[in-house]
């Protein structure tokens, strides 16, 4: 597997969100291109991380192989790319090359290890509303609630999306009207809550995207997706409401 | 007389605003605060024993040392020398207190004289040596101390340390006998290797806490720039947390338990709940007051606080339990790499009316080594757990989930 990227803002971000939450993970190579499936150790959070070959600048997958990756070390490594640098991976059967091309070659070998094959089983879920938003308005909104509460609620109705939280030390609420939404679907009310610590990690990786794809039930887990070149989304678990 | 009783209202006071009102009106002798004995009573029973021993100039073997935090770097430090021989060895090493009254402990520790000397932490000065040599023996080491003046009679509370008794600045002190300093200590303390791994392989080779605690504490280890006297409050935290990191790395290794288990102990008017659950290593931690106890007189809800972390561990220091937080997770730790398993833990803390004095953080840690050590209930759910530890809880426990990290959170697994 041989693959560049001249940009590697979307690689970095991504790993910056991921490597947060999952500190090991296969990463499977095919012609298709890249992708990270992966569940924190809890099982709160599961990850889907596609690079699609079609959004690297040169892609080449002979055959199929998956990398096991230590997530911290990687993204160890892409922090040391430049914002001009691009990123060359190389992957045999032992080792990740991370070669970054900038004004001086530098080459970063990774030794592959051995993850456990977990059989991740991804839920069915069907939710009752979805809207996207600007990934910029999501992470502010976050950290906006993080102000009052550890703990995160997010509800819809046919008018707005809102993203509230309250703690002994008051409460915060964000609302985002219909029309301010790039798009807005509500079946029925929803509203389920969730761990501040989690969406902290996830919405890190918000500017790779030009929107934030949040699809909700009633206390059913998340779905937030962020789409553009290369597409992350993360299940979210939520927790249980207490009066 | 009314004089002794300032410096006892003095140091409750520092440590338990809410009593103030009360133990001034009760003056000791009614009780009003529910104790089965009045701690002010008891300091004034060991007072006289005490104060027939305390002189300018004193002989006894010196099982520990104490280093102040107080003005850091210039910190004021010095060995304690028991004023009881018999009891040395047990008045500087609470592993062995568990069961003891709290006036027990105070009267134990009371026995014990701490010299104080100014000194900078990174100095080699000859009190700091000899502090060293002290800290390091494994049996106390007979000390002849000069002060500049009779230490006078005093006991003082913190929530960090074990109770301190009398103490004055030092004039003069030399060993008397021979420090007994482990070979193994010896090596480390002269290799260059970072305190942390000598910390990691001390434990490994049986030292425990507390003696880890006093060893850290002199200044013995660390890199060579780096060796400096650590104040014995942080010294404390830092060896917990030390090694329940190093302990972490080993039990997220293990397969993880396949029931969900409850262990419990109370002692001193603490009680504890241990729950282990059967998922991957997480920890979260509670500190409960009953509404309208003394600690929190006037308050409607009850006082609880909390603090958790995930697989990875934390980075950021437990503000609101402090040293606590720490001393229970090693002991559940230690429990885990018995079983070799590793389960996710929740550990509920009430603390009772009774509890008046603090008396350290080790209470904490021996309660939960001692509920550890019991035989647990167990479970097949989580419910069936909470409601076992809910029948013992004095706090309902919905006030516990409503604030807490672990047990509220669903997994993905739930809805597959």
């Amino acid at each position: 597997m041989r693959a560049v990227l001249s940009d590697a803002k979307v690689l970095k971000l991504s790993m910056d969100a991921i490597s947060n939450m999952i500190d090991e993970a296969n990463i499977e190579a095919s012609e298709a291109g890249l992708r990270l499936r992966a569940m924190d150790p809890a099982h709160v959070a599961l990850v889907d991380f596609l690079l699609p070959a079609g959004s690297f600048d040169e892609y080449e997958c002979g055959s199929e192989m998956v990398l096991g990756v230590d997530l911290d070390r990687l993204n160890t490594i892409l922090k040391r790319a430049g914002s001009a640098d691009s990123v060359e991976l190389r992957a045999d059967g032992e080792k990740l090359d991370i070669v970054l091309h900038g004004r001086a070659k530098r080459r970063f070998s990774l030794p592959l290890i051995e993850v456990g094959d977990e059989e991740l089983r991804v839920p069915e879920l069907s939710f009752l509303a979805a809207v996207e938003i600007e990934p910029k308005l999501l992470s502010e909104a976050i950290k906006d609630v993080e102000i009052a509460s550890e703990h995160v609620t997010f509800a819809c109705d046919q008018q707005s999306f809102r993203i509230s939280g309250s703690g002994d030390l008051g409460s915060v609420e964000v609302e985002i009207s219909r029309e301010e939404a790039i798009s807005f679907s509500c079946e029925a009310p929803a509203r389920s809550m969730f761990s501040i610590d989690y969406l902290r990690d996830m919405t890190r990786a918000g500017d790779l995207a030009e929107s934030a794809r949040l699809s909700i039930g009633n206390d059913i887990p998340l779905k937030l997706e962020y789409l553009g070149s290369a597409s992350l989304s993360f299940l979210l678990a939520p927790r249980i409401e207490s009066e | 007389m009314p004089e002794s009783r300032c410096e006892i209202v003095r140091a409750i006071i520092r440590h338990m605003p809410m009593s103030k009102e009360l133990c001034l009106r009760c003056k000791g002798g009614r009780l009003l605060c529910g104790r089965p004995a009045c701690p002010l009573l008891a300091k004034l029973m060991v007072r006289a024993p005490v104060e027939a021993k305390l002189g300018e100039h004193i002989f006894g073997p010196s099982p520990g040392i104490f280093v102040g935090w107080k003005g850091y770097p210039r910190v004021l430090a010095g060995p304690l020398t028991a004023l009881e021989e018999e009891k040395a060895q047990l008045c500087d090493n609470p592993a062995e207190w568990y069961g003891m009254g709290v006036d027990e402990i105070v009267r134990m520790r009371s026995m014990l004289v701490r010299s104080k000397a100014e000194v900078d932490v990174r100095s080699r000065s000859k009190i700091a040596e000899l502090s060293q040599e002290i800290a390091l023996s494994c049996v106390p080491t007979d000390t002849e101390v000069r002060f500049e003046r009779k230490p006078s009679f005093s006991v003082s509370f913190s929530p960090f340390t074990q109770p301190l008794g009398p103490s004055a600045p030092v004039k003069k002190i030399e060993l008397a006998g021979n420090p007994r300093i482990p070979g193994r200590v010896c090596s480390l303390a002269e290799d260059e290797v970072s305190a942390t791994h000598a910390l990691k392989v001390l434990y490994d080779s049986g030292y425990d806490v507390y003696y880890l605690t006093r060893v850290l504490s002199s200044g013995a280890l660390g890199l060579e720039e780096k060796r400096r006297m650590v104040p014995t409050r942080w010294s404390i935290t830092a060896v917990d947390d030390t090694l329940g990191r190093m302990l972490m790395k080993q039990v997220r290794g293990y397969p993880v338990l396949n029931e969900y288990r409850v262990y419990r102990s109370t002692y001193l008017d603490n009680h504890f709940e241990v729950l282990l659950m059967p998922r991957r290593w997480e920890y979260e931690m509670f500190e409960g007051w009953a509404p309208n106890t003394l600690w929190t007189l006037g308050l409607e809800k009850p006082a609880i606080n909390a603090e958790h972390e995930g697989y990875h561990g934390r980075s950021d220091y437990a503000e609101s339990e402090g040293g606590a937080y720490y001393a229970a997770r090693l002991a559940v730790l230690e429990a885990l790499r018995r079983m070799r398993r590793q389960a996710g833990a929740v550990v509920f803390r009430e603390i009772y009316e009774g509890y008046i004095i603090p008396v350290g953080v080790w209470e904490v840690r021996e309660n939960v080594r001692r509920a550890m050590r019991s035989r647990p209930e167990k479970f097949q759910s989580l419910r069936e757990a909470l409601a076992d530890i809910a029948s013992r809880l004095r706090i309902p426990l919905r006030e516990y989930l409503s604030r807490s990290a672990l047990l509220q959170q669903r997994r993905l697994d739930d809805f597959a």
